[in-house]
């Protein structure tokens, strides 16, 4: 690292230090089942709020993000990252999985790790392109995760309460997201002030029953249980 | 005109009325039917448009499936424009845009390229994205992703559901991007329009929209209910729930955009053009169809519907069938009429025969009606007739005219068969008619018996007479029968000395005529009689027979004894009392006859007064029954000119020469009949 580069460390961090709010608020989901009744539900911990409306994508050497898979489930099931950062998909299981997502911010062509057999085989995948990235196994239907690719850091996951807060925003006009797995668009309008904390009305996200039915890496239906896989 | 024939033309009028009512009926039934036809029809066309849409609605679907959601190559393309990125923000506007539009582009020249013949033959073909841009527009094949934003179709399709709507003209030409594909002429046409969602499992990736004409589909149904006549117009309109219509008969839509300005609901009203009756039918489609809040409208010709109708009632054969049913009728008629005629021409024949003169017509039973009656009555009027004339045969000829009138105003008095009755009996004969016959000729002589019988005969009737028969010259009547009367005896006597001038008056011409002694001898008797009717069935006649008219018939040939005109027995005398003046004459036996009849001469109406020789004939008679003979014949010769004083005067001779023996008792015995 050069002289230019410790300037530009210095002025990031200073600006940093110059201007920066805060963001406070809570996350309700609420589940509308079919028949149109409301019903909170207790754990909101699976949501992400996210700040996206600014770039700061991670530094290289950004720590790796990490998705197990485990008695043929992703853990976790959701992960935000920042844009440029790479997740590790460890497959703990003593058989073939397959990672694949044919989602736009996965690339243009797909993001597809091939089939590897665990345990403790890993396959890592750098996510360049901000986005909601499903991912999916194409042996396993049932497997499916989601990586919130974002453009900065300024996200959480609020705790079981819905509580969170979110810092290091840069003062002005935002746009704050929430995103849960079935959960309708959420978004509210913020102001932040240099060296404040702003606090949201509760932020209610309506979860809507829905399947997570899938195509397969090939666009086409899975073959349920094929002997080959021996799962 | 015949009774016969104003009856059939009644029947045959009667029938008409009744033909032509029944045809009146049948045709407004049939008019109400084929009304009701078309209102069954227009649900049928819903129903059969229902199915239509749902038909289009599936096959679309298979080929949208096929097409779109089962090739993996284009879900696989279409998926990634659909992430969720934007609506959470997490694309940037630059790297969203030019991604999008690439990939766009992509699947456009998928579609663009693909051979999708059955979709492309549409009107309308539209595919979008989730977001409801653009990938692909028949209607202008070159451009894509404009947002079709706000259509409820879209919406339908996006939240995984089929649609279905009726889209005009004006709405697609109104719409900002043109959907419709060039060289489809929408002209008063309606496009059926469905959405189909294109799906990866239960999401839904994007849609199309389809659309076809449904002019074709009216035509085809107007075509396949106009099929069973050939000259029955139908014709189908469809209304989209914007009021809009779409139909081939600008009559019919012009008639229901006028019902649309006017009336609230244009369900079944008769729309009278172009001098036909067209009977029009609305239905709106259920909230359960595909086309909801849309309406059908059927418009058919009822008239010529009508005459199918009848036309297939009757089949080929109308006008021969109605032929035949006129022919049957007419048939019918005549036998009813003639049925019905047939008594009176018969009975007309009776009365005919009748008029000729034959009572002996009997009219055949004919039923209990009133002809039948009729019949009945005429049956007893010949019969009443017949015993009129009868009587009037039998009495007329000897009767008086008055009892004659009697007896046939009351016919049961004159009994049948014999009656026991006491009767006044005259016999009458002429004198001189031997002489005479043997010097006239017969015709002479019947003219100039005829004349006195037409003179006596008269002058019997006048008195009451019962004119019996004629014997020759001889004439036999009675009194008290038929009809009783009470004056028999007198009537007798009267009519005697009636006949005794009768003969005097023609005396003189008779015998200018050769009737040299013309006389006559009367005989009367009273006395029980058997009278009645005698004879057989074919010949009878009515007379009186006993001893009593023996007794007459004697008394008559007796007066030849005593030189008398009139000889009357005392049982006469009696009855008559005083009505006439008689003078005792003698007692006769009669053989076969014990008792001695005392018997009179008449000699004039009552209060005559005797003549001498009678008084002096009185004396002699008592003096000859006192057996004195001398003096009786003394008395009797002071009458010569008395034949029965000549009489007498002999017996008193005879008398004063052989005595009688000791038991004599003055009666003289009759020995000639």
């Amino acid at each position: 690292m050069g002289r230019g580069a410790l300037i530009a460390v210095l002025l990031w961090s200073g600006a940093a230090l110059a201007g920066e709010g805060s963001l406070r608020g809570t996350v309700k989901l609420v589940a509308v089942l079919p028949d149109g009744s409301r019903r909170p539900l207790p754990d909101a911990s699976r949501a992400v709020v996210y700040v996206p409306d600014f770039e700061r994508p991670a530094a290289e050497d950004a720590p790796h993000g990490k998705i197990e898979q485990k008695n043929k489930q992703y853990v976790p099931d959701v992960l935000p990252i920042v844009k440029g950062q790479t997740v590790d998909f460890v497959n703990d299981d003593p058989f073939l999985h397959n990672v694949f997502s044919s989602s736009r911010a996965a690339g243009r062509s797909g993001m597809d790790l091939g089939k590897y057999r665990g345990p403790g085989r890993t396959k890592s995948w750098t996510f360049s392109q901000a986005g909601i990235v499903d991912i999916y196994c194409d042996i396993h239907e049932s497997m499916i995760a989601t990586v919130l690719v974002l453009p900065n850091s300024a996200f959480v996951q609020p705790g079981k309460d819905g509580a969170f807060q979110i810092d290091h925003l840069p003062p002005g006009h935002h746009v704050v997201y929430v995103w849960a797995r079935h959960g309708q668009k959420a978004s509210a309008d913020v102001e932040i002030r240099d060296g404040q904390i702003a606090t949201l009305p509760p932020l209610e996200v309506a979860i809507t029953p829905a399947d997570d039915a899938h195509k397969d890496r090939h666009g086409g239906d899975y073959a349920h249980h094929p002997a080959e896989y021996g799962n | 005109m015949s009774l016969r024939l104003k009856l059939a033309l009644a029947f045959a009028a009667l029938a008409a009325v009744v033909l032509a009512t029944t045809l009146a009926l049948t045709y407004s039934a049939l008019e109400s039917a084929a009304t009701q036809k078309v209102a069954a029809d227009v649900h049928g066309a819903v129903q059969l448009f229902t199915n239509y849409v749902s038909e289009y609605r599936a096959r679309t679907a298979l080929q949208i499936e096929s097409s779109f959601s089962s090739n993996s190559a284009f879900a696989n393309e279409l998926d990634p424009l659909n992430s969720e990125d934007d609506e959470f923000g997490l694309v940037s506007e630059s790297e969203s845009r030019e991604e999008t539009a690439r990939k766009l582009q992509g699947l456009h020249q998928l579609i663009a390229s693909a051979d999708l013949t059955e979709l492309k033959r549409n009107a309308l073909f539209v595919v979008t994205n989730r977001r409801g841009e653009v990938v692909f527009n028949l209607a202008d094949p070159a451009r894509f992703g404009q947002t079709l934003s706000q259509l409820p179709l879209l919406n339908a399709a996006f939240s995984g559901r089929s649609g279905a709507a009726l889209w005009s003209d004006r709405r697609l030409s109104s719409m900002a991007t043109p959907l419709l594909r060039r060289g489809s002429d929408a002209q008063d046409d309606l496009l059926l329009v469905v959405s189909q969602p294109i799906r990866r499992g239960d999401k839904v990736l994007g849609a199309v929209l389809l659309g076809e004409s449904v002019m074709p589909r009216l035509a085809a149904f107007e075509a396949m209910n106009g099929g069973s006549s050939q000259h029955a117009t139908t014709r189908l309109a469809l209304e989209s729930p914007e009021a809009e219509f779409a139909g081939r008969d600008p009559l019919l839509l012009r008639a229901l955009i006028a019902t649309r300005a006017g009336a609230k609901d244009a369900d079944g009203f008769l729309l009278d053009a172009e001098g036909r009756t067209f009977a029009v039918q609305g239905v709106r489609f259920g909230a359960d169809q595909p086309l909801a809040g849309s309406r059908a409208f059927l418009m058919r010709d009822v008239k010529p519907e009508i005459a199918d109708f009848i036309h297939a009632f009757f089949g080929k054969t109308f006008f021969l069938s109605l032929l035949g049913i006129l022919l049957i009728a007419l048939f019918f008629t005549q036998l009813l009429s003639r049925r019905l005629t047939w008594p009176l021409v018969r009975l007309e024949a009776a009365a005919r025969e009748i008029q000729r003169g034959n009572l002996d017509v009997q009219v055949a039973p004919l039923g209990r009606d009133e002809v039948g009656r009729l019949a009945e009555t005429f049956n007893e009027m010949v019969f009443g007739l017949k015993q009129r004339d009868q009587i009037k045969g039998l009495f007329k000829r000897y009767l008086d005219p008055r009892v004659v009138d009697e007896l046939i105003r009351h016919p049961e008095k004159a009994s049948p068969g014999g009656e026991r009755r006491v009767l006044t009996l005259l016999f009458s004969d002429l004198v001189g008619f031997t002489t005479a016959s043997e010097k006239l000729s017969p015709e002479e002589l019947v003219a100039l018996l005829n004349r006195y019988f037409e003179t006596a005969t008269r002058a019997l009737a006048k008195h009451g007479a019962t004119l019996d028969k004629f014997i020759g010259d001889a004439i036999m009547c009675f009194w008290n029968a038929p009809l009783p009367d009470d004056a028999h005896a007198a009537k007798a006597c009267l009519s005697a000395l009636a006949l005794l001038d009768v003969v005097d008056a023609l005396r003189e011409p008779f015998r200018a005529a050769g009737f040299d002694t013309f006389d006559c001898r009367v005989g009367i008797n009273t006395g029980p009689c058997v009278v009645g009717n005698l004879g057989s069935m074919d010949a009878q006649y009515y007379t009186a027979i006993g001893d009593a008219v023996n007794l007459a018939s004697r008394l008559e040939g007796a007066c030849k004894v005593y030189g008398t005109r009139t000889l009357v027995s005392h049982a006469t005398v009696l009855a008559a009392k005083d009505a006439v003046a008689v003078r005792e004459l003698d007692l006769v036996r009669v053989k076969g006859r014990g008792h001695p009849v005392r018997v009179f001469e008449l000699l004039g109406p009552a209060g005559t007064a005797l003549p001498e020789h009678a008084l002096r004939y009185q004396e002699g008679l008592a003096l000859f029954r006192d057996r004195r003979f001398t003096e009786a014949l003394a008395s009797f010769l002071k009458s010569p000119a008395d034949p029965p004083s000549q009489v007498f005067a002999e017996r008193c001779r005879d008398a004063l020469a052989t005595p009688p023996s000791e038991d004599w008792d003055a009666v003289h015995t009759l020995s000639t009949k």
